[in-house]
């Protein structure tokens, strides 16, 4: 028992504080190496398979696509150093000579045959498939040249052709393993990667880029948000990005070692209406809900104005494109009384609940239990519909969950958001088209499904505004979509590290040229 | 006592049987499933039907049962479906974590409460008992991730004394090499974490180490004892305390358990990679051969602790024996 003695918490509590103040070197950030703090691991770094940030992130820098998007998204050559579109529906391109994968094996046209190929192929279960569905056929003419086939015009086709190549000797050597030991031709080369705790990647001083500036990227895995922010301001890690909270963005501001860039992204958040439903299917109604939303105030109080109160469903990043002339019904409670009563609904039985033919107004909205904010904003959306005479309701469930009873068409009205919308097809065909695949709320507009096959098929930019314009003044007025904000972008940079430029796509592709001294 | 452990390592066999039916049925009723969760939004469902017809989710409930036991009876743990990985190799990478965080955590709490709960029970109604219970009282009902932010921020930004995420070299191949360094930096990793997860055990075995030895220190034999002469520290370390440990030992073998499958909160703040968070990760992405393989290897390491807890009883107490 003399183990027990009352002297050993004074004993274990001087070695907790010599430990503690024995500040020694792990901290201490080594030159050469960018150490990075992200919010989740990756699922697997097998690109075709990829279908979350951090893979996309890693894989980035592990492998390079035939081409690459700009921070204005516009398409530039990599491991393509030209294409041409032969016809309205065949597209070449020439790989650039003497690039080799990380084990040393020359990259060439098979590889870009394969991974496409395999992408299409339902058995591999690639969850992008369907953006490359309109192509029919990959074909390699030579060694160093790549033919696509496509059913019909593509315009888009050359946003998506960012997708990384794999090696296909690699892949085939490898089997499942390759999602975890990844071979491509990229700036960095993949060293090792512990599950929840970090992705290790080394500088390929072959890339065809040249050396990279870094010797060591390092994603560590850190969910919490204020941890992820409380790393960077400690200097534990050099970069951190989107999500992070509005408090901690607040304070890292306030940090002299932080440098933090706030852009408008590539993501919308946004209330989708089932058509289908009863009540949601009458236009008014989903007007009157529009009209009920204070947008500024949730953008000012719940996001803290780190994302902008959105216009339509147009980004702002679709330069040429986007216009905010066109708008959704603003906030005017007035309005959304007088379009409520108009569509019978009133409230007869004096109970403050409005109804119609002994049916009474109820409106549930549901969003996913991951996002904070949604939550937040759908709690305020029930309390503002209520003092308006609607039976409002909350149903908050996790992310699977909801996007079921999305497909399923179980639900009324639902809070959720899109990512990466990298065009305007992106974001509106599968979306508002009568069979687009994304077309949950059963929107159903022949006119609306004739301009979004033209977008696809017209190439010309100022003919491509003009279409997607039209498809947005459309969606304003009906309303299928209530487009509540565009999804801020944000970084945290240690004011060490230098030449790292933002991409509001979330890319990390400027890694190449970062360095830390 | 060789057949008393040989039975309860047989009721082992059941517990994995409970453990493994009843998660795949809660599993089951579950709404989403992991088509879904892995295609994501951008699914359509004629893929999402044909995800699901490879992963036999499309099949007979009693048929996807069967399979399951049997693979499981084999030790196929199959393969996660969005980590597209071993669900073995990932038990096993994260397993490690776990335990050092959960033994790390508990030996924390007892040196630091089993003591701290003596002092109050010898200073009884004095200013030293009634800050250790106040202390105690806010151990209980501080919520762990207020607390572990907390640390954070004062420790890892303010003093920037310790780091404020991850998990160091592994504490045991650390002391295994000897290396000073490797073993300060797993100290260092682990202190913040370690105390945010015993900092509610500690409080709570304080205040029970207290109650047990006031309880002891009012029977007939501890009044022999001092009647007898003996010095206040012999009535208290070899009478009182050796008694009053029953009911600790109960309470340590159960929270080392909680530590075990409860480390989920600390694990997210601090970043540290085990398997609490690849659990409730895996919940939330409906990767059901993680959430099946993860929960019948800690409901097993659970029931095997509970066995040396009470194997512990016998020699704390000769009066136990085990037939």
């Amino acid at each position: 028992m003399r183990m027990l003695h009352v002297r050993l918490p004074v004993v274990v509590l001087m070695l907790v504080l010599a430990i503690g103040t024995t500040r020694t070197a792990p901290a201490a950030p080594a030159a050469g190496v960018l150490r990075i703090g992200i919010d989740v691991d990756a699922g697997t770094l097998d690109p075709r398979l990829a279908n979350d940030t951090t893979a996309r992130r890693v894989i980035e820098q592990v492998y390079d696509g035939l081409l690459e998007l700009d921070a204005q998204l516009r398409p530039r050559p990599a491991l393509a150093e030209s294409w041409t579109q032969a016809s309205p529906t065949s597209w070449v391109f020439k790989l650039r000579r003497n690039v080799r994968f990380h084990d040393g094996t020359p990259l060439t046209a098979a590889d870009v045959v394969f991974t496409y190929t395999t992408i299409l192929d339902p058995a591999l279960r690639a969850p992008l498939r369907g953006l490359y569905l309109p192509i029919t056929r990959v074909e390699a003419v030579d060694n160093e040249t790549v033919r696509f086939t496509l059913s019909a015009p593509y315009a888009p086709l050359l946003k998506y052709a960012d997708m990384a190549i794999v090696s296909r000797a690699a892949v085939e050597r490898l089997g499942a393993e390759y999602a975890s030991r990844p071979v491509g031709t990229g700036a960095y080369k993949f060293v090792s990667w512990q599950r929840n705790s970090r992705i290790v990647l080394e500088a390929n001083p072959d890339s065809w880029r040249g050396r990279p500036k870094l010797n060591q990227v390092i994603f560590n895995i850190i969910p919490d948000n204020t941890t992820r922010a409380a790393a960077l301001e400690s200097g534990d890690v050099d970069l951190i990005h989107s999500p992070l909270s509005p408090q901690d963005v607040a304070r890292l501001r306030g940090s002299p070692r932080v440098t933090i860039t706030q852009m408008t992204g590539l993501g919308i958040t946004y209330l989708n209406m089932n058509m289908m439903d009863p009540i949601v299917r009458d236009v008014r109604i989903r007007r009157a809900i529009a009209h009920l939303i204070p947008q500024t105030t949730i953008v000012r109080q719940i996001y803290r104005e780190m994302d902008r109160p959105a216009t339509s469903v147009l980004l702002p990043a679709w330069s040429g494109v986007f216009t905010d002339e066109i708008v959704q019904p603003g906030h005017d409670i007035a309005r959304a009384k007088a379009l409520l009563a108009e569509a019978g609904w009133t409230d007869s039985n004096r109970d403050g609940v409005l109804d119609k033919d002994g049916q009474r107004l109820a409106l549930t909205i549901r969003t996913h239990s991951e996002d904070p904010n949604r939550i937040q904003v759908v709690e305020l959306l029930i309390s503002i519909l209520r003092s308006s005479g609607i039976e409002a309701r909350a149903e908050i469930t996790e992310f699977p969950a909801l996007v079921g009873a999305l497909l399923a068409g179980n639900y009324q009205v639902v809070l959720v958001g899109w990512l990466g919308l990298v065009d305007p097809d992106r974001g509106m065909f599968n979306q508002f088209h009568s069979k687009g695949t994304q077309n949950w709320e059963k929107y159903n507009n022949p006119r609306i499904d004739a301009l979004l096959d033209e977008g696809r098929q017209k190439a010309d930019p100022t003919e491509r505004a003009r279409i997607y314009r039209d498809v947005a003044r459309v969606i304003a007025t009906d309303l299928p979509y209530y487009v509540l904000t565009y999804q801020g972008y944000i970084v945290g940079v240690n004011r060490r590290v230098q030449g790292f430029v933002p991409n509001p796509s979330g890319s990390f592709r400027s890694l190449w040229t970062t360095s830390v001294p | 006592m060789v057949r008393y452990t040989t039975r309860r390592l047989l009721l082992l066999v059941p517990v994995a049987l409970g453990a493994a039916v009843i998660t795949f049925v809660l599993l089951l009723l579950l709404p989403g499933d992991p088509a879904i969760a892995l295609l994501g939004q951008e699914a359509s469902g004629p893929e999402i039907a044909r995800f699901r017809n490879l992963l036999g989710l499309d099949r007979p409930v009693p048929i996807q049962l069967g399979l399951y036991l049997w693979r499981m009876a084999r030790g196929d743990f199959g393969r996660s479906i969005t980590l597209d990985a071993p669900v073995l190799r990932l038990i096993l990478s994260t397993l490690p974590a776990t335990l050092e965080l959960a033994i790390f955590s508990i030996t924390l709490a007892v040196v630091g409460g089993i003591p701290l709960g003596l002092l109050a029970a010898r200073r009884r109604g004095t200013a030293v008992d009634t800050t250790t219970m106040l202390l105690a009282q806010l151990g209980v009902s501080m919520p762990v991730f207020w607390l572990g932010v907390l640390l954070i921020l004062l420790f890892a930004v303010k003093l920037n004394w310790l780091p404020s995420f991850g998990r160091g070299a592994p504490l045991v191949a650390a002391l295994v090499s000897g290396n000073a360094g490797l073993i300060m930096d797993s100290l260092r990793h682990l202190i913040l974490p370690g105390f945010t997860l015993a900092f509610f055990n500690l409080a709570l075995l304080s205040r029970l180490t207290r109650w047990a030895l006031l309880e002891v220190l009012e029977e007939d034999y501890v009044r022999t004892a001092r009647a007898k002469g003996q010095r206040e520290r012999i009535v208290l370390y070899r009478h009182a305390l050796r008694n009053a440990l029953l009911p600790i030992v109960t309470i340590v073998g159960l929270q080392f358990g909680n530590a075990l499958g409860g480390a989920v909160v600390t694990e997210t703040i601090f970043g540290w990679p085990g398997m609490g968070r690849l659990v409730v990760q895996a919940i939330g992405q409906r990767d059901f051969p993680v959430v099946q393989g993860a929960v019948l290897v800690l409901a097993l390491l659970f029931s095997l602790f509970n066995v040396l807890v009470d194997l512990t009883y016998a020699f704390i107490d000769p009066r136990i024996r085990y037939g």
